[in-house]
């Protein structure tokens, strides 16, 4: 093999095409396809440089694609300065279906690694998986991520979430009947009410003066946290994308928080079949007042009539908060893993870890929802 | 000691940390093929280990070509002079 890695262009794409339609006759799980487009869809390069932004890495074997990933790089507030940091994705090699290519996995990784020494990544769905499995093997620092739940509507949760049929899911299920007391009397507790208190409003558009002065005031309470200033939230979450909703919550006339959301309308989803599930992919707060924002928008998110709360939180008191506001605890598929590098910048990593914010929209963000 | 020797030693070392094993169990062909703990991801681990050492960046195709110790220290010896 004369092997390659490279930017994926347009011109790629017949390559492309020709690597996904390889990994179909090979009888490659679905979920596992190359990007038929060269350029992002979200959070693409603008040409300016500006971060964060997301391309693709294509692997060649001579004239032929045998594998490709994605890194957003992103700067984060990292132990008290502004870094750099790169977010490995969607790896993806013929290895899956041809052996022969079983190291071009580990070539993406060392590939990322040499353009973002300081490299993360998140999700990773079944930690047996290739991916999790090999970052363990090259000594990441690695653990799940709380993935939290609130049933707003746990009849239709309980329907919709026993109608799929794996096996996290029905634990999910169970979860959901068990806090919301419609499982068996032994399991008769109640997730309890909505949080009582002031509502945050639905905001088209973030004031940046806000966003840049919320920043300012939070970013010391984190350890390790992508950078969440108004430029950032414009380009992870434009104003001009409607799926994006923003809420905005206020003391006094003052912004105190802010959160955004996704709503959707799930279709045979392996997860969540057809429920329309609310999810909470990324909030800020001023310091103690992160109890405020996580009731405020359980609140305005169960108001719109979704039948599921769903987020991921790696920040300990974001998960309280919520938890707070009767979110529970499900079975998660959601793991953090930090390249050894990244993880020395967050040593010692036990005082660390608590104060490491990451949400979905730290990850994936809106892919997949 | 020889420059190439030398080398060699270096890079023995490092696998014995990397793959867990006594660096006198290791010779310049050991590889894959007859030490138990070199699977792909201890490869991997390696290679990044003696890149990282040495400040030197090898090519993929490289990294796949190389199934001793003996090959890994040539590669780096060419990326060295």
């Amino acid at each position: 093999m004369a092997l390659r890695i490279a930017p994926y262009t347009e011109a790629d794409v017949a390559a492309v095409l020709a690597f996904n339609s390889r990994l179909t006759a090979g009888g490659a799980d679905p979920a596992f396809r190359m990007e038929e487009r060269s350029r992002a869809l979200w959070i693409p390069p603008d040409g300016a440089g500006s971060l964060p932004y997301q391309e693709f890495y294509l692997a060649w074997d001579d004239d032929v694609v045998r594998g490709g990933y994605a890194l957003k790089r992103q700067r984060f507030w990292l132990a008290g300065e502004e870094r750099t940091v790169g977010f490995f994705r969607a790896p993806l090699s013929e290895g899956i279906i041809d052996k022969k290519y079983a190291t071009i996995g580990g070539l993406l990784l060392r590939d990322a690694l040499q353009r973002e020494p300081l490299l993360f990544s998140l999700g990773m769905g079944n930690p047996e998986r290739p991916l999790p499995r090999m970052l363990r093997g090259l000594r990441w620092t690695f653990e799940p991520v709380e993935f939290l739940f609130r049933a707003a509507r746990p009849g239709r949760v309980l329907r919709g979430l026993r109608a799929v049929r794996t096996t996290a899911v029905r634990r999910l299920a169970m979860d959901v009947a068990a806090w919301t007391g419609m499982a068996s009397v032994a399991f008769r507790v109640r997730q309890g009410a909505l949080p009582a208190g002031e509502g945050g409003a639905f905001t088209e558009r973030f004031s940046p003066a806000e966003l840049n002065t919320l920043w300012n005031s939070a970013r010391g309470a984190y350890s390790f946290s992508a950078v969440r200033d108004a430029a950032v939230v414009e380009r992870l979450y434009p104003a001009d994308d409607e799926r994006f909703l923003r809420l905005e919550v206020r003391e006094q006339g003052r912004l105190i928080g802010w959160a955004v959301m996704l709503d959707t309308a799930m279709r045979d989803d392996k997860y969540f079949g057809n429920l329309r599930v609310g999810t909470l992919i990324d909030m800020l707060a001023e310091p103690g007042r992160e109890a405020r924002v996580a009731a405020a928008a359980t609140r305005w998110l169960t108001g719109r009539g979704v039948d599921l709360l769903i987020s991921n939180c790696a920040h300990h008191g974001w998960a309280d908060s919520l938890r707070g506001c009767g979110w529970r605890n499900g079975p998660t598929n959601f793991y953090l893993a930090f390249s050894p590098k990244l993880a020395k910048l967050l040593d010692p990593w036990d005082a660390n870890r608590p104060g490491v914010h990451l949400m979905r929209g730290d990850g994936d963000g809106p892919i997949h929802l | 000691m020889s420059a190439s020797q030398e080398l060699l030693d270096s890079i023995r070392g490092l696998a014995a940390d990397v793959l867990g094993v006594s660096a006198s169990a290791l010779t310049a062909a050991s590889g894959p093929d007859n030490v138990e703990a070199w699977d792909s991801v201890a490869h991997l681990n390696l290679v990044m280990a003696a890149e990282e050492q040495f400040g030197v960046s090898l090519d993929p195709s490289e990294i796949e070509g190389v199934h001793s110790l003996g090959e890994l220290a040539g590669v780096i010896a060419k990326h060295r002079q």
